[in-house]
């Protein structure tokens, strides 16, 4: 939420100048990613983020190598042992590896993040794109259609859903994403309606290019820098939203090894197992601190107007 | 300005309709309607039948809408389907707490994150705001859930300084609304920061300060009202979204608020109180917004209502 | 869910504080004298007072006596209502609002009785009138209300004097007593229905030992203590009103909170899960008491879908399951006690010779029925049917806790077996919906109902499409059903129900699994708790020591 303030208030991101063919285009862009990436590597806080993110992808990856057990048998005479060199983060209450739950359950968040993140981004930058580019009639109903979606209260709604097509990480993704539409919808109408007023955009439509191309070639690049900001702020957000969801069952469903799954049953145990709670929680913390970190740092380095 | 103000009610009023009509739509999917829910695990098919008869769910889906419209005509937003009580009465017992829990969830975040980002920005660089910032993000990417719990260990079984439960007093107020607060408390943080650097970049100030102002006075008169225009517009989507998103935290201090009113409809299945409670959702969202455009316009005169 | 859970059970404790009383003493001997001023019997002054403050999951939000079935409005019923009849521990009915009563040779009129000289708490009398009226408005408004369906029966009533009542039925009923003995069966002042207009949610208005003070919606229910009250059932010592001056229901949703508040004073009764025990059985605040539920948790077939129509496809898969991991791992061997038979050990009609048609838990023997229809197993791999397509059968269940734990273990009981077991949990409404279009393979619940006629509610042909989750039709036990349902000699009737369990047994369309125990921590600061035969709690006797 509050990153799409922050956006939605500055509006209009990093400006590309066109000098005069799209190659050229192609070109600043590719610099400008590398000089961002130069930039994100110089702040120290954004680097973190960086590592960060990046362990997270890779324990995604590699979690069939790294969990040195299944994350589903369950050995019932090893329940809530602690940790231990054979078990790094203890056992949970079914005798299950806590660490290799954790790892796995790092993908269940890499999906539940980005999946939600690509659902949310896609609907919303392309109902942001057609409003702010036809405007009239269409803009208007899907400005109207936005309203009521935002007006409408997320959460309620992330459990109608789950209730009525069930628990599952798939049904989250989906009610999180359509959640998240407005957010982008709105940033992206925003910057379009600055992008169509500029010369290069002003200059294909002279010469007669198709909508859809000088929508997606001229306009489209214009939104990038923002929505990756917003979407690194979504991503921490779904994961957040997602464990709460668990934490009162109403997210994915057993026994597949989701973090905040893993936290609510742990609570139960927490005088006696603190570790069934603590080690998944603070995943779930460092993921997010790390996708906001990485967010924070982008911001920094695409919006110009923060810089130094 | 008044006239502005009617404009955006009326305006209001198609969202309004759009979310009441999204709402009953959408209840029409949700499986296992309120006959069946009510009726229990042991009622037998002529009963649930019964149930729906008199509950009106044997009628046609656009009537069903239709006498919700009726209703609302007459001011009335239909009966409770578990309670027998009207939709307004129940929603209006809880709206207090829910108000008090906002309120004081918003004050909190608003005190403290501001004066967070003012400290951090002040002290630019420096380890001061390293330090504030890094706590500010970990706020940011800590479930809440987490912290309620932290919270009840801490100050109600360690410390015995706070209840764990009730709603009448102050200090059982203390505990959700704390914890209701540290998430935006940490949004607000980071963003009065930024606009403060923005605006202390600005023209205008470095003239202020050249005219030999004292600091303080340069930040408090000029740079921090600035930096409310984001803040306020923060609060006013905060406000909506702590109204109708609070339910987890309510349910974890037993705060007899409005979320949880409407969680516990969605699993009762009890269709008039879900209506009732998104509809009010909604309005609060609504003029919380019209307020943030108002006070906008006072903080930023450059904004004209036409 | 587990919160449902616990609140059913945490309701039944408090409801053998008023269901259940006396010991064996014989129905026939004269009851207690009918209320005579002068007999009464004046609390000690020194036990008098206080409040007794008790965690609820939820408001109960109504306490219409005939529109809702929640647990926690169910409990409350019991402090606020009286019903006619009690049941003792030797599970016979006894008369507590009636005298005594007689059932006419066909057994389809009972005459009730009344005892004389009982005023509700609003000062009006209690008669033959207010039980007339009580019953005939559950039959108008009270679909709701879970003995809605027993009232059906019922063809007329009447109130021949102030202190007589009869009530005339279509066909013996059997369980007619039971009912009439759950706290949903209390008797309403019809003056105060008529006050308040038949808006009673909030204007509760009976003869029990308590009334209702205060309540604050979301927050708590505040029930005072009836003055003029005169207890009948024999067990107590005190005669009179009770000791305890308020009882004070706290709303707390949430289980972590609820220990929380019990650990910080602020409640003093809790029922405790399996994981809670260890903390506070040492803990010299708290005097844990242990006691039986009238319920049972079973593993269902759905029998109208493939391949579990077939008897032995059930049979198989019931012998993979074993009861006793699922009570030591999700129970920690103290919340359960795994049950052979379809009738809880706890509930009447329960017999121990039944145990040697347990399909009790015996893997090779699973594997070698299993192997035997056809369900064979590729290298390492799970078991396919026998068409070759994949064997995954889809368990549905509730979405609380305590079933996602047992689903879990089944999954890897199963699994040892050669099957993988799918497991879908469902919010409950969704789950009430999805039972009746046979969705699931597998059903895993329970069921809480003090009456062998449970056979009724869960297992009849008139149920499949509503609450037999099983969607079990079985002409031979659907013969039984009616024959337990209208016998009223008790002997005769227990041997229909362990003939019924037999056949259900055999036929297996359920796996019993195990009742649910309660350890109920109760702060040593209440004084003479006492404890029924099931272990039910019993508190007035009860005193605050200060």
């Amino acid at each position: 939420m509050a990153g799409s303030i922050r956006v939605s208030v500055t509006t209009n991101g990093p400006e590309f100048r066109v000098l005069s063919a799209e190659s050229s285009l192609l070109r600043t862009e590719h610099s400008a990613l590398r000089t961002a990436a130069r930039r994100l590597r110089r702040s120290p806080t954004a680097s973190l983020g960086l590592v960060l993110f990046t362990l997270l992808l890779l324990m995604a990856a590699l979690a069939p190598i790294i969990a040195p057990y299944d994350p589903i048998t369950i050995l019932v005479r090893e329940r809530l042992q602690p940790p231990s060199p054979a078990h790094l983060f203890g056992t949970d209450d079914f005798g299950r590896d806590v660490f290799s739950r954790v790892v796995w359950g790092s993908q269940l968040a890499v999906r539940l993040g980005v999946l939600s993140v690509l659902v949310a981004a896609t609907g919303g930058v392309t109902l942001g794109l057609v409003a702010g580019y036809y405007g009239g009639w269409v803009d208007n109903l899907i400005s109207r259609v936005l309203e009521v979606m935002l007006a409408f209260p997320g959460l309620l709604f992330a459990i109608a859903i789950v209730a009525i097509v069930g628990p599952g990480l798939d049904n989250l993704i989906v009610a999180l994403g359509i959640f998240g539409w407005p957010g982008y919808a709105r940033l992206v109408r925003g910057s379009v309606l600055s992008a169509r007023r500029r010369e290069y955009v002003e200059a294909a439509l002279a010469i007669g290019a198709p909508a859809r191309r000088v929508m997606l070639r001229h306009i489209l690049p214009n939104v990038v820098a923002p929505v990756i900001i917003l979407s690194a702020t979504r991503f921490g957000g779904a994961l957040l939203a997602g464990s709460g969801l668990s934490f009162i069952g109403l997210g994915v469903p057993i026994p597949q090894p989701e973090w905040g799954a893993i936290m609510a049953t742990g609570r139960d145990y927490m005088d006696r197992a603190w570790w069934v709670t603590v080690f998944p929680g603070l995943l779930i913390a460092l993921a997010v601190l790390g996708v906001n970190l990485l967010g924070d740092g982008l911001r920094d380095i695409l919006d110009p107007r923060l810089r130094d | 300005m008044t006239r502005y103000i009617i404009r955006r009610l009326i305006l209001a009023i198609p969202v309004l309709f759009g979310v009441s009509l999204g709402v009953f739509l959408m209840l029409q999917l949700v499986p296992g309607d309120p006959a069946l829910v009510v009726a229990g695990d042991s009622a037998s098919p002529e009963t649930i039948a019964r149930i729906r008869h008199e509950l009106g769910l044997d009628q046609p889906l656009p009537i069903q809408y239709l006498t919700f419209l009726e209703h609302l005509l007459h001011g009335s937003l239909g009966k409770s389907i578990r309670s027998n009580r009207e939709v307004m009465t129940e929603i209006l017992e809880r709206f207090p707490y829910t108000l008090a829990l906002a309120l004081a969830a918003v004050v909190l975040s608003t005190v403290f994150g501001v004066a967070m980002g003012i400290f951090a920005a002040i002290n630019r660089g420096r380890a001061a705001d390293f330090v504030t910032m890094g706590i500010a993000i970990i706020g940011l990417s800590v479930p809440t859930f987490w912290i309620a719990l932290l919270l009840i260990m801490l100050f109600a079984l360690t410390l015995r300084w706070l209840p764990v439960t009730g709603a009448s007093s102050w200090q059982a107020l203390l505990m959700p609304a704390v914890a209701l607060s540290l998430h935006s408390a940490a949004v607000k943080a980071r963003i009065t920061r930024s606009s403060m650097l923005e605006v202390m970049g600005q023209e205008y100030i470095r003239t202020a300060r050249a005219k030999g102002l004292r600091e303080r006075g340069v930040i408090l008169r000029h740079a921090l009202k600035n930096a409310l225009i984001p803040i306020s517009t923060l609060i006013g989507l905060q406000f909506g979204s702590l109204l109708g998103g609070a339910f987890i935290i309510e349910t974890i201090f037993g705060w007899p608020g409005v979320g949880r009113l409407a969680v516990q409809a969605i699993f009762n299945r009890d269709f008039p109180i879900i209506q009732g409670t998104v509809l009010l959702i909604a309005v609060a969202y609504l003029l919380s917004n019209l307020v943030v455009d108002i006070v906008y316009g006072w903080l930023d005169p450059r904004i004209r209502y036409n | 869910m587990l919160r449902v859970v616990c609140l059913i059970v945490f309701g039944m404790v408090l409801l053998g504080v008023v269901a259940c009383g006396a010991p064996a003493s014989p129905a026939s001997v004269a009851p207690l004298p009918s209320v005579a001023p002068t007999s009464a019997v004046v609390p000690e002054q020194s036990k008098l007072g206080g409040t007794f403050n008790v965690a609820a999951i939820t408001d109960p939000e109504t306490l219409d006596l005939h529109q809702t079935s929640n647990p926690v409005a169910s409990t409350i019923f019991g402090w606020i209502y009286d019903t006619l009849v009690y049941q003792d521990l030797d599970t016979s009915y006894k008369g507590l609002l009636a005298e005594s009563w007689s059932v006419s040779a066909d057994n389809k009129t009972l005459t009730f009785t009344l005892r004389k000289g009982l005023k509700f708490t609003d000062g009006s009398p209690f008669n033959a009138e207010a039980v007339k009226f009580t019953f005939e408005r559950l039959k108008r408004v009270g679909a709701k209300s879970p003995i809605f369906e027993t009232f059906k029966n019922v063809t007329s009533m009447d109130t021949p004097d102030d202190a007589t009542f009869v009530l005339n039925m279509a066909e013996p009923y059997a369980p007619i007593f039971h009912d009439m003995a759950t706290s949903y069966a209390g008797i309403l002042s019809p003056s105060a229905v008529k006050a308040a207009n038949d808006d009673i949610g909030r204007k509760a208005i009976g003869t029990g030992p308590y009334k209702l003070k205060e309540w604050q919606t979301g927050q708590f229910i505040t029930l005072e203590r009836n003055a003029d009250y005169k207890q009948f059932q024999a067990f107590y010592a005190n005669k009179g009103a009770p000791y305890i001056q308020e009882l004070r229901y706290k709303v707390i949703p949430e289980p972590t909170t609820q220990l929380a508040a019990l650990d910080a004073g602020e409640i003093d009764l809790l029922g405790l899960r399996a994981q809670d025990v260890p903390k506070y059985g040492g803990d010299a605040r708290f005097k844990i008491y242990d006691s039986y539920t009238f319920g049972l948790t079973y593993l269902g077939f759905d029998t109208a879908r493939k391949p579990f129509d077939d008897a032995k496809v059930r049979q198989a898969l019931s012998y993979a399951v074993n009861k006793d991991e699922i009570v030591q791992v999700v129970f920690e061997g103290k919340l359960a006690k795994a049950q052979c038979c379809p009738i809880a050990e706890s509930i009447q009609g329960y017999d121990p010779k039944l145990k040697e048609f347990e399909l009790k838990y015996d893997a090779a023997k699973s594997k070698q029925l299993l192997d035997g229809l056809g369900y064979k197993a590729a290298a390492n791999g799970p078991r396919a049917s026998p068409d070759g397509k994949p064997f995954q059968p889809v368990l549905y269940t509730t979405n609380s806790d305590t079933h996602g734990k047992i689903a879990t273990l089944l999954q890897a009981q199963f699994k040892a077996v050669g099957v993988d077991l799918q497991v879908k949990q469902l919010e409950s409404g969704a789950l009430l919906a999805a039972t009746p279009k046979a969705e699931h393979d597998l059903y895993l619940n329970g069921y809480s109902w003090n009456e062998p006629d449970m056979f009724s509610l869960f297992l009849s042909c008139d149920r499949v499409k509503s609450s037999n989750r099983v969607l079990y039709c079985n002409q031979d036990l659907e013969k039984l059903i009616k024959a337990g349902r209208t016998e009223l000699d008790q002997a005769k009737r227990m041997q229909i129900y362990v003939e019924a369990q037999k056949l259900t047994m055999q036929e297996a369309p359920w796996q019993p699994l195990y009742m649910p125990v309660n350890k109920t921590a109760v702060s040593t600061k209440i004084k003479d708790v006492k404890q029924a035969q099931s272990g039910g709690l019993l508190f007035h006797d009860a005193y605050i020591a200060k």
